[in-house]
């Protein structure tokens, strides 16, 4: 499987997905390669989580064709599926941690896609994997919370134990949803370095309508707008007048 | 606000198709019932009652029966624990395969074609083993592997079973999914998914639900020996039959302390899973303390296995499993002969009318033992006038709590066995008997849903100057009223399975000719009315819900149909 790495990561062709009866992505056509890392930007309910979803497999398309790291995920039979979702890796926007777990487990979950349910009980208990976490913790600062239960920590620091789960399960993509949106703004600084940290030698895929933390960090931004590319440019080439054109309100909502 | 004369007149619920529907049920159910006020209120039947009572005091206390005693109460826990350990058993793997096809798709599974029909497979395998009451079930295995607590470890099991399977997926489905989906995002079976990312939120529930559970399991089997399935039933009986009802007595406070034994166990098991501060033990010592905690829970399955002398050998070697399959065999083909159906319809109707008068006996009573029970002033009340009065009430609400513990201990089949014994046999006794058991599972929840109110309401009225119980009936009762009904027909589900077998003890309908096919041996019999109960069970759970679905907006939370179901 290694070998055959694509060198487009993510590839969408006219990809169309319709939730609820809407058209939450409409034909819309993206490449990402290897190591790059992108920033879809967009007004609420542009699209982005759906695209997103679709990067990581977890939703597919109903419409054109959707290639993530090479594969078509609708028609992989469950194992392999199962072997795609393991090599992305999503921070999701609500986190989605298991609160009842401690800092330790749930870093460990990060590798619930190649390691079994026994293999995850021992693992606590097991001095290299704790070691580890504990070097990936104080990579992200939390180095003495790693006993705590994640529910006790604060909504940053939960943050940084989903950036933990994503480098312990050493994924190919990284995909990271509105990593802002919980933040205070002075915050977000911090944020958007952690996960350019967390995805150096990967592929980096961050959705958010807060351009200002990423503007010197990613390669490239893309704007969606009503399930389509607005516009897809270098970080040179993205003008103000480009973003004011995407956030513009046209008639009644 | 729309002006006066726009708006039809409309008439009130009671006149209008629902309540006369509901009035011309209960008339009907009152006279299917054999209902009489004459006979309840007979000289003879309140001699009986003043008996009863004046014998429940002083409670047998004698060292020669309290020495006695010891034997068929470790009986009757060690049935229950060695039950309820067996329904977990099928009840889990049954809860796995019975979860919403959309949930597994949730996870990141694919639901093919055999997952679905393993699910479908599932639900109705759950559905025949909860739908047979579990002294139907005793019955049953009474004959297939003959009298002795090893039936009534089966009854429970199964019965128990499939309750605790249904409820067991229902809990995982209400459980908040986002840690599940992210698990099966990043690669995990759902079954890995469903484990690490759902269970623990609701690993708490799942337990206390399951101690509930076991606490019915102790009530259920304190009567199963009437039927000749072990345990202290026989005892109880027989006290009394033989009018001993000091002994009776004891024998209700022992069941009573055991019972509250387990809500304690309960609760401090609730609150030790809650905080965990790990799924998996992360030190040495934890791990020894969880192996240790397990370890004693095999133990006392052990134990209480041993104590019926009763072994997985035993339970499945050849000849009891050959006894089990020749009783199988001869309950085909069911009786399906004219007469004998003629005979089982009135039956049936005995039995829902049974359930419907118990359960409407039990909602007035159960509604004023609520009223009484939270009559006190709450904390917010600011202007609480701290006197007689007050103290009146804190007295009463006590009371009622305490008469509502008692009536909820005993079993319908105990309260049956008095009623039968203080007004004579029939249906209506079995009615009575749904309606005192169903009047404290009834009050203590419509208690717990009153006290849940918000207060604003009540607090405007108070501030109007309303009295208390103006404020209670207008502010409160309104309030928590859909709720109430809600409670009311998911108790109804429970009391069409509790009628069904009421005739065991002479109380009416269809557990009387089940009790007489399997007394002679026309398992053919058995077979049809089996059929019969399974068909009557399940018409009034889905009428049940759908009269929730059509009148109430909001259906009764998770909640509430488990701690009543």
């Amino acid at each position: 499987m290694e070998s055959a790495f694509p060198r487009d990561v993510l590839a969408f062709q006219g990809a169309c997905r319709t939730l609820g009866g809407v058209r939450a992505i409409d034909a819309l056509d993206l490449r990402v390669s290897r190591g790059e890392r992108v920033a879809v930007v967009g007004p609420s309910g542009a699209g982005k989580t759906t695209l997103l979803r679709l990067a990581g497999a977890s939703l597919f398309a109903s419409g054109g064709e959707v290639r993530v790291l090479g594969e078509d995920p609708a028609g992989l039979p469950a194992g392999k599926l199962r072997a795609l979702r393991a090599r992305v890796g999503t921070i999701h926007q609500q986190l989605h941690l298991v609160p009842q777990a401690s800092v330790l487990e749930n870093v460990l979950l990060g590798r619930v896609g190649t390691q079994g349910v026994l293999r995850l009980a021992v693992a606590p208990l097991l001095r290299q994997d704790r070691e580890r976490v504990a070097a990936l913790l104080d990579r992200v600062g939390l180095a003495s919370r790693i006993d705590e239960r994640v529910d006790r920590l604060s909504g940053g620091e939960q943050q940084r134990v989903a950036v933990a789960r994503v480098l312990w399960q050493e994924p190919d993509l990284v995909l990271a949803d509105e990593p802002f949106s919980s933040v205070d703004p002075e915050r977000s600084a911090e944020v958007a370095r952690l996960l350019v940290d967390a995805a150096s030698g990967r592929t980096l895929v961050v959705s958010t309508h807060q351009i200002a933390p990423l503007r010197d960090l990613v390669d490239r931004f893309v704007g969606l707008r009503a399930g389509r590319v607005l516009f897809d440019l270098s970080r040179h080439q993205l003008t103000e007048e480009r973003l004011a054109a995407l956030y513009r309100i046209e008639g009644p909502t | 606000m729309s002006p006066p004369s726009a708006a039809p007149v409309r008439r009130p619920w009671w006149l209008r198709g629902p309540g006369l529907a509901l009035a011309v049920a209960l008339a009907l159910a009152w006279r299917g019932s054999e209902g009489n006020l004459g006979t309840l209120l007979s000289a003879d039947t309140l001699r009986a009652f003043s008996d009863f009572l004046g014998g429940f005091l002083p409670p047998a206390h004698s060292a020669d029966f309290l020495s006695g005693i010891w034997r068929p109460l470790l009986q009757t826990v060690a049935i229950a624990t060695a039950g309820m350990a067996l329904a977990v058993l099928l009840g889990i793997p049954l809860a796995l395969a019975a979860i919403d096809p959309r949930l597994r798709a949730s996870l990141g599974g694919r639901p093919g074609l055999p997952s679905v029909l393993l699910h479908r497979a599932a639900r109705l395998l759950l559905a025949v083993m909860r739908s047979i009451p579990e002294v139907l079930w005793a019955l049953l295995f009474v004959r297939a592997v003959g009298l002795g607590p090893a039936a009534g470890v089966l009854a429970i099991g199964v019965a128990y079973g499939g309750i605790v399977g249904k409820v067991f997926a229902e809990i995982l489905e209400s459980t908040p999914r986002g840690p599940g989906e992210a698990l099966g995002g990043a690669g995990a079976r759902p079954l890995a998914a469903l484990l690490l990312g759902i269970a623990p939120a609701a690993r708490a529930t799942l337990a206390s639900y399951t101690l509930y559970r076991f606490d019915c399991a102790i009530r259920a089997s304190s009567v199963l020996g009437l039927v000749g399935a072990g345990g202290l039933g026989q005892e109880l009986e027989l006290s009394l039959k033989m009018l001993r009802y000091d002994e009776a007595a004891t024998w209700v406070l022992v069941l009573f302390a055991l019972v509250a034994g387990v809500d304690a166990l309960s609760r401090a098991a609730r609150t030790r899973l809650a905080l965990r501060p790990s799924l998996f033990p992360a030190t040495p010592a934890r791990l020894a303390r969880d192996a240790g905690s397990a370890l004693a829970g095999i133990a006392v399955v052990g134990a209480a296995a041993r104590i019926l002398e009763l072994s997985p050998g035993t339970l499945l070697s050849a000849r009891a499993l050959r006894s089990m399959g020749d009783f199988a065999r001869s309950l085909w083909p069911p009786d399906l002969a004219l007469p004998f159906l003629r005979q089982l319809l009135p039956a049936a109707a005995e039995t829902l009318a049974v359930s419907v008068l118990g359960t409407t006996l039990a909602a007035a009573l159960g509604l004023l033992l609520a009223l009484v029970a939270t009559a006190a002033p709450r904390g917010w009340v600011e202007d609480a006038r701290i006197g007689i009065p007050e103290a009146a009430s804190r007295i009463a609400g006590a009371g009622a709590r305490a008469l509502m513990n008692l009536c909820r201990t005993l079993p319908e089949l105990l309260w049956a066995l008095a009623f039968v014994l203080a007004i004579g046999l029939g249906p209506f006794a079995g009615a009575l008997a749904i309606g005192v058991h169903t009047a404290g599972v009834l009050g203590r929840l419509y208690a717990e849903a009153l006290d849940e109110v918000p207060a604003g309401p009540a607090m405007a009225l108070r501030a109007a100057g309303a009295g208390a119980t103006s404020e209670r009936l207008l502010a409160s009762l309104p309030q928590a009223f859909a709720q109430l009904v809600a409670y009311t027909l998911y108790r109804w589900e429970v009391n069409i399975r509790a009628a069904a077998v009421l005739g065991v003890v002479g109380a009416g309908g269809l557990g009387r000719i089940l009790y007489v096919s399997l007394s002679v041996f026309d398992h053919g019999r058995t077979l049809t009315v089996l059929a019969v109960v399974l068909v009557l069970v399940l018409a009034v759970d889905a009428a049940s819900t759908w009269l929730r679905g059509r009148y109430l907006s909001s259906p009764a939370s998770f909640a509430a149909s488990s701690i009543i179901l």
